[in-house]
């Protein structure tokens, strides 16, 4: 051990200090780690710990400065992961990182350099890891871009004696280090802790010792058997799957130290993945076959073979890798989907001649001369009146405020129930008492936006006990803690029967919601007419086969929005079961494609008339082909990530879709003339529209919302940067019946549009620190029962 | 005040409430019944009757329209009024009344709605 010090100072040039603190910690068997970034690895499953301290302790603060340059932009908390990212940074390059061809070559090259015993500087290792994520992005791979910052291992980690480390042996594992210091002072880079074969192969690999290249047999290391440890070294083994490419999908599997993994919070794509798998597999199966299989071979074809053939452990499925494109070959691919667009806008139609106009139009003048709108000069807009609180809602604020004391609720109108549960949810006041109220008597409509805080305990004792013969409406969002089996089948769906009237439920968040108590609950409700059952997360297939069968041709609204077991193309006849559905949303689930589309909105699309297909990102312009073909009635789409939707499908909506309502086309790509043109054609009647994100939008646009969008209630031009000042400017003042526009990120949009527009109605948000949530509930109109068609109850009947 | 520029607006009970027009118009229905061009007989005389509200509420309801004018010229706060309508709603009880246009919109029986506005 002193020698390993002794030796571990000599070759650091950088990090004496820290040298010496490594020093000491490693006598310390405790391992007490002395600096802050250190202070993870305590929490960090032993066997971890073991090689993270090692590699960890030399030079933590420089490290972080090279890795805030190094580390792709938040693919990995670096800032808590700091050991484990460096650990394998250092073992991954150690391991050759079979990432290819050349690469293999470039890092031996880089090992060369080393040999030299040269310090690498930090940029030196710069270009390495630069090269290393040109490479891999060029190939479309997905790899961690690390800067490895080999140089400063200044002590080979390959200790042998970790041998010995068991499965739980920390302290074992960490004793051995002591036989191990001469070998520290031979190797300088990590390449070498990754397994038996590389130090036998080192020939030409292994850097020159400090010592003057003493070599040591490997039983002098030590480092008899390598095969079933699950120290960090197998760490180092495994890190060779960090370059794998995923080739199927596959579960992580947990390994023995897991603790990294909890320090990993990885939240994008494909190289996070495979660090972290890489990472939780210290198994030591893959460890032995690797070992045995590859050395005689060259180390990076070993190291590739390897990584080849333990991929599919390691390898996890990104859903977006398949429509993972380089920007460049988005860009030609948007390309030639414009030619073609090109030649079947000649389809004559009003959205054709509107773009035909439009382009006429900018071939005279451009948009932005055309936009003809000066602000308003000395307007004062503190002189303009503010917007008064009505009696009601005021009363409604004491109401609020003074939950707690009211007794009861009983003649007070749904509406109004309603309206003071929405107030006490948004202000965290609800709470068991004001759901008694809300449920006491026998109500007819119990409508709570948030029951997160209700527990399961207070959920049964209250809705256990309360009449519900009358109820017509259920509404109990975000339940997830609440409503399950057990849970409902003491209370709601107590008998098949218990809600006769019953017609809108809405459970959305049930997480815990089965397909079996779904059962039940429509059992006892059999005059559905509508059911949100968003983000229910454990229903499949069959609770839609069953939804199907039971209320076929009563159901008018099905929400399933995000849930991600039900496979859409497996329920599609389920879909055409329902032959009265207005209101469709699937938005979030990943299965739906265009065939499920174009089938659905054929049997029965003809009365649809909301349709929610927000993230499912497989659609193409075939969809929206069919929707505009069938679906005259439309009032409301969103299409919004939709990226493969071309001006065609614009064209689409503009000749089929001519009442439309609500219009969402949040991060879409469509052309400024082209959105320009669908308002001229069929942009009377919109209400509500979203440009948020849809960045080519610009002065056409403006000059079409402001010569059609006469009932435009709600806009959002968030991070459309092409919106000028003027152009905002004209909208505002012709689209009189606007009360809400959005413009985050616009940062384009100054004073001058601020101070100088006319609109006293419109308010804006989004700029200039103004307060963001007021406007939430602004536009909110009397919620009644269904969307778009009037119920009729059974008492009626 | 003149004449012209006063409205009179009658309770249930018959109580009447003389107040300025600007007042009375922040009530659209007061508004509408008082300029449509028709002729109603409260165009002519300058009198609304409500013989559904009770007179603990239109004196509320009155009060708020004041409020309102002083509120939008940015001379009062919000303040004001919500402790004046905690008290009205302490006397609510058991005849709430239904009123249509911007007052206060509550329920038509003998509830027990009580809130006790201790806290304000």
């Amino acid at each position: 051990m002193k020698r390993l010090i002794e030796e571990a100072i000599v070759h650091d040039g950088n990090s004496n200090s820290e040298c010496g603190r490594s020093g000491e910690i490693l006598r310390d068997k405790k391992a007490r780690v002395l600096d802050s970034n250190c202070q993870e690895f305590i929490c960090l499953q032993k066997e971890v710990a073991v090689g993270i301290q090692g590699t960890r302790v030399l030079n933590p603060i420089e490290v972080e400065e090279s890795d805030t340059e190094q580390l792709t932009s938040g693919e990995i908390q670096w800032v808590e992961n700091q050991t484990v990212i460096e650990e394998d940074k250092g073992l991954r390059r150690s391991e050759g990182c079979g990432i290819g061809n050349g690469l293999g070559n470039e890092i031996v090259q880089g090992d060369n350099d080393r040999d030299l015993g040269n310090e690498r500087s930090a940029s030196g290792n710069l270009t390495q890891s630069e090269l290393i994520t040109a490479f891999d992005h060029e190939k479309g791979k997905v790899i961690l871009d690390f800067d490895l910052n080999v140089e400063r291992m200044d002590f080979d980690l390959n200790f042998p004696a970790v041998e010995e480390t068991k499965e739980g042996g920390f302290e074992g594992g960490f004793q051995e280090y002591t036989p191990v210091g001469p070998v520290v002072a031979e190797r300088q880079d990590i390449i070498h802790i990754s397994s038996d074969e590389s130090e036998e192969d080192t020939g030409e690999q292994r850097c020159g010792s400090v010592n003057g290249g003493r070599r040591y047999t490997r039983e002098e290391k030590g480092k008899a058997k390598l095969v079933d440890s699950h120290s960090w070294l197998s760490l180092a083994t495994n890190s060779m799957q960090l370059d794998s490419i995923p080739e199927r999908q596959d579960l992580i599997r947990p390994a023995d130290s897991c603790g990294i993994l909890q320090h990993i919070d990885i939240q994008q794509e494909d190289p996070p993945q495979l660090l972290e798998t890489a990472i939780l597999q210290i198994g030591s199966e893959s460890e032995t076959r690797a070992i045995e299989e590859s050395r005689p071979r060259t180390r990076a074809n070993r190291y590739r073979d390897v990584a080849r053939d333990n991929a599919l452990r390691f390898a996890r499925f990104n859903s977006q890798q398949n429509n993972y494109l380089d920007p460049f070959s988005q860009e030609r691919q948007v390309q030639t989907v414009q030619e073609a667009d090109k030649n079947l806008e000649n389809f004559v139609g009003p959205f054709s001649t509107a773009m035909r106009l439009v382009k006429e139009r900018n071939l005279k003048h451009s948009a932005e001369q055309l936009i003809n709108w000066k602000p308003l000069d000395g307007f004062d807009r503190s002189v303009v009146m503010p917007h008064v609180p009505s009696l009601l809602e005021l009363s409604m604020k004491v109401l609020a405020k003074n939950a707690e004391a009211i007794v009861s609720l009983e003649c007070v109108p749904d509406a109004l129930r309603h309206r003071l549960a929405d107030i006490l949810c948004d202000s965290r006041k609800m709470n068991v008492h004001a759901l008694d109220l809300l449920v006491q008597g026998s109500p007819t409509e119990i409508r709570i936006k948030d029951c997160s805080w209700l527990t399961e305990e207070h959920f049964t004792k209250i809705f256990g006990s309360s009449d519900s013969k009358n109820l017509k409406v259920l509404q109990l969002d975000l339940c997830g803690q609440c409503v399950y089996g057990d849970s409902l089948f003491k209370t709601i769906a107590q008998s098949p029967n218990s809600l006769p009237d019953l017609a809108i439920i809405s459970l959305k968040g049930a997480c815990r919601l089965t397909d079996v108590a779904l059962k039940e609950l429509v059992a006892s409700t059999p005059a559905l007419r509508s059911i949100n059952l968003g983000e229910c997360s454990l229903l499949t297939d069959s609770s839609i086969f069953h939804l199907a069968a039971c209320l076929g041709p009563t159901l008018r609204e099905l929400y399933i929005d995000n849930c991600h077991r039900i496979d859409a193309r497996i329920i599609a006849p389920a879909i055409f079961e329902f032959k009265h559905l207005e209101v469709l949303s699937v938005a979030g689930i990943q299965t739906v494609c265009d065939e499920f589309v174009v089938e659905i909105i054929d049997k029965c699309g003809r009365n649809i008339k909301d349709l929610d297909l927000a993230d499912c990102v497989k659609l193409t312009n075939t969809s929206i082909e069919v929707i505009g073909n069938t679906c005259s009635g439309l009032r409301s789409l969103n299409i919004s990530n939709l990226h493969n939707l071309t001006d065609l499908a614009v064209q689409y909506l503009a000749n089929g879709c001519l009442s439309i309502q609500t219009l969402k086309l949040r991060q879409t790509s469509f052309s400024d003339e082209a959105v320009a043109a669908f308002l001229e054609t069929s942009g009377k009647s919109l209400k509500e529209l979203s440009l948020n994100n849809v960045r080519k939008v610009g002065p056409n646009t403006a000059l079409s919302l402001a010569k059609s969008s006469k009932e435009l209630l709600s806009l959002d031009l968030s991070w459309c940067r092409k919106i000028t000042n003027e152009a905002l400017g004209l909208i505002v003042d012709s689209c009189l019946s606007l009360k809400l526009v959005k413009l985050f990120g616009c940062t384009q949009i100054s004073d001058k549009f601020l101070n100088g527009h006319s609109n006293s109605q419109v308010r804006i948000i989004g700029l200039n620190l103004t307060p963001v949530l007021e406007h939430l509930n602004m536009l909110q109109t009397e919620v009644g029962y269904l969307c778009y068609s009037p119920m009729r109850f059974s008492c009626e009947l | 005040m003149r004449k012209e520029e006063t409205v009179k607006l009658i309770s249930a009970e018959g109580f009447e409430f003389v107040i300025d027009k600007k007042a009375a118009m922040v009530s659209q229905t007061i508004r509408n019944m008082l300029t449509s061009p028709g002729s109603f007989a409260e165009t002519q005389h300058g009198e609304v009757t409500f013989p559904e509200i009770s007179t603990v509420i239109l004196e509320k309801i009155c009060q708020y329209f004041y409020w309102s004018l002083q509120y939008a010229s940015g001379k009062e706060t919000e303040q004001q009024i919500l402790l004046s309508i905690g008290s009205l709603t302490m006397i609510l009880l058991p005849n709430a009344q239904r009123c249509e246009d911007c007052c206060i919109n509550i329920c038509d029986c003998s509830a027990r709605l009580l809130v006790q506005c201790h806290s304000m």
